[in-house]
């Protein structure tokens, strides 16, 4: 009982004074103070997480169970743990500063890296686009047009047919009214979902919808 | 706006000499035999090169006045070349207004003066003001902040802070001359920075919340006293059954992504609240589920989700503590690291349920090709579109929130999401009406209805 009492309780305390604070100025300097706990909460967090890397690959590259096997992907977990050794020594050993070994492995392997993680888009794009706009059925004709007048005015600095003005009136009258119709559905759930986590409503995050 | 308008300018000069040089440098010479049909060819074109350079002139004058109004400096220049500054002695501040600053925590008084008599935008001898406080307890004043006189303001505004809050302050300014002569203002009435304990300014979301909360409150107490509520059918949380089963019989885990924003955004706490059911149905059917986490302060959070999902299910040898792990904070560094797990593991179903961003589409386009059943769910607007498109369920915006409700099927939250929905129809016809009202004021061509505009507008903290 306790163990759910008590975090209920915290809950319960820190939800309603951040709700609170909102209508009390007096109360914004405690409310930055307690954003700064997220710092503190955040710094240990990122130990646990550090463990739990080290730990799901040590045991991959492990010989384990009754056949002394490793896991099939156990390179994969050397590499893992390889670079996450290497990037820590360097970074103690020789700080984080301009022209260090950690910057230089940085600069020239995790920023290529992410960098083409990121370009692949283009290609997942692409593929996307061409399942969306097969001409299945009315809605999707209507979704074909209206993407292809916005793609074209995109494109068209000029005024060819008028597309560029029809183009923003599709954007800025029927693509924004359906997103001010999610966003104001959204706005609802949030605050709901709120009031429900912090009088207690909700608990299954804490893995128990009743006591 | 100053280069931007200089680059016109110059622009235009370029096009006005090009065709006033024109036909002294190089038009190539008129043939007798075309002179005929060349004659109102040229004079046509002459027209037009005379109207074009006459308009533009016109803008070049234009611009030019635009330059004026938008760059002080190019503005002050030509007048301080034009009438150089007498060397006036300085004269003393009149109007200097300390206040509290309204709608703070305390601490802070703002402070607004106007220019001293004869000072011109700092042009006629006057080169700084300085603002002198007087501290409580303290005998002398010391300089709080210098304005530079050659501003364009005629009145300056600071907002001194850092002050102890219920304690008297004085201030004065000192008008300091070109020539260095300077002149005290008289000192301004002591002015107390105090806090204040309600933004005034936001009673309208007070009452909309308080509002928000009576229905929703109000739904649940009906719903604990066996009142049945009815909730429309969702797709893509029916499918979850679906996607768990299939997996079970294919001997494959589940993928759970739960986003990769915060804890502190409210789609990830509604993400943990949907794992917890979703663990639940894992559980029982004794399968296996995988949660990458990005966030470090999240990671833990759903371990000890699905572990007592697990525990609720009574099954808690079957929990995995390795399945539930932290990957890395970096985005495309996770989505790699998930696409490999996808590709490697074969989950029967992939569950993304939260907050998404660009790596959105890498990690469902990646599912889609390993040909899991695929559910997802955020608020994100922007990535809608990519997960409609790349998954066989998606939930939109609201219903993310609504799903935990929906598959614990717990009649307490039913009853707040029946609350919601009763609010979010009062919220369209306040919006209809303020529609219709607003537009009715404009109509009439008066302001009998612009109030209902500032009673709904939603203001922040500074007011």
């Amino acid at each position: 009982m306790m163990k759910t009492r008590i975090p209920l309780l915290i809950c319960f305390v820190a939800g309603t004074f951040m709700a609170v604070q909102y209508f009390i100025p007096a109360f914004l300097p405690y409310y930055d103070r307690v954003n700064d706990y997220i710092q503190i909460v955040y710094a240990f967090s990122i130990v646990l997480g550090l463990a739990s890397v080290i730990q799901r690959h040590t045991h991959r590259v492990q010989r384990r169970g009754p056949e002394k096997r490793r896991h099939k992907d156990w390179i994969y977990s050397l590499c893992a743990l390889a670079g996450l050794t290497v990037m820590l020594l360097a970074g103690f050993i020789e700080g984080r500063g301009e022209g260090t070994l950690f910057q230089n492995l940085f600069n020239a392997i995790l920023l290529p890296v992410q960098a083409t993680m990121f370009a692949l888009l283009a290609f997942y794009l692409a593929s996307a686009a061409f399942r969306a706009f097969r001409t299945r059925s009315v809605d999707a004709t209507v979704l074909l047009l209206a993407a292809v007048v916005v793609m074209i005015g995109r494109l068209d600095d000029g005024a060819t047919l008028g597309i560029p003005k029809l183009s923003r009136w599709i954007l800025d009258n029927p693509n924004l009214v359906a997103k001010r119709a999610i966003l104001l559905g959204v706005g609802l759930g949030m605050a709901s979902t709120a009031l429900k986590v912090v009088v207690g409503i909700e608990r299954s995050y804490l893995g128990s919808s009743k006591e | 706006m100053v280069s931007r308008a200089g680059k016109h300018v110059s622009a235009v000069n370029h096009q006005v000499e090009g065709r006033v040089e024109q036909p002294k440098t190089g038009s190539p010479p008129v043939s007798r035999r075309t002179t005929g049909l060349a004659f109102p060819f040229l004079a046509l074109l002459l027209t037009l090169s005379a109207s074009l350079t006459a308009a533009a002139l016109f803008r070049v004058r234009t611009a030019g006045a635009d330059v004026t109004q938008d760059a002080p400096d190019q503005s002050v220049a030509p007048a301080e070349s034009a009438a150089q500054p007498e060397p006036t002695p300085a004269r003393p501040v009149l109007d200097l207004v300390v206040r509290d600053k309204p709608l703070d925590a305390g601490g802070t008084l703002r402070i607004t003066f106007g220019r001293a008599p004869g000072d011109s935008l700092g042009l006629t001898g006057v080169a700084r003001y300085e603002l002198w406080r007087q501290a409580p307890g303290v005998d002398s004043f010391a300089v709080a902040r210098t304005f530079t006189a050659r501003q364009r303001l005629d009145r300056f505004t600071y907002d001194d802070s850092r002050l102890w809050t219920g304690q008297p302050y004085v201030y004065r300014v000192r008008t300091v001359a070109a020539d260095g002569s300077t002149a005290e203002g008289a000192a301004s009435p002591p002015a107390v920075p105090t806090r204040q304990w309600f933004y005034t300014n936001k009673l309208n979301t007070l009452v909309a919340v308080i509002a928000f909360v009576a229905f929703i409150l109000g739904f649940v107490h009906a719903a604990r006293r066996g009142r049945e509520l009815k909730i429309r059918r969702i797709a893509g949380l029916d499918a979850i059954d679906e996607a768990v089963g299939r997996c079970t019989e294919m001997g494959r885990p589940t993928l759970y992504i739960p986003g990769i924003s915060t804890i502190s955004d409210v789609a990830t706490i509604a993400s943990l609240n949907i794992l917890s059911e979703v663990a639940k149905k894992i559980a029982r059917y004794q399968a296996r589920i995988l949660v990458p986490n990005r966030d470090p302060i999240v990671y833990p959070v759903t371990q000890d989700v699905v572990k007592e999902a697990f525990v609720t299910a009574g099954y808690p040898h079957n929990y995995r503590p390795e399945d539930i792990y932290f990957v890395t904070n970096d985005q495309f560094t996770y989505a790699a690291a998930v696409c490999g797990t996808m590709v490697r593991e074969k989950p029967g179903a992939n569950l993304l349920l939260g907050m998404f961003y660009a790596e959105s589409l890498v990690l469902a386009e990646t599912g889609a090709s390993i040909g899991a059943i695929q559910i997802a769910g955020t608020d994100a607007i922007t990535q809608l579109p990519f997960f409609v498109t790349a998954c066989d369920y998606t939930i939109i915006g609201e219903e993310l929130y609504a799903a935990s409700a929906y598959i614990g099927r717990d009649p307490t939250l039913l009853g707040s999401l029946k609350g919601q929905d009763v609010y979010k129809m009062i919220c369209i016809v306040m919006i209809l009406l303020g529609v219709a009202l607003m537009t009715a004021g404009v109509l009439t061509r008066g302001e009998p209805f612009t109030w209902i505009g500032d009673l709904l507008r939603v203001r922040g903290t500074g007011g």
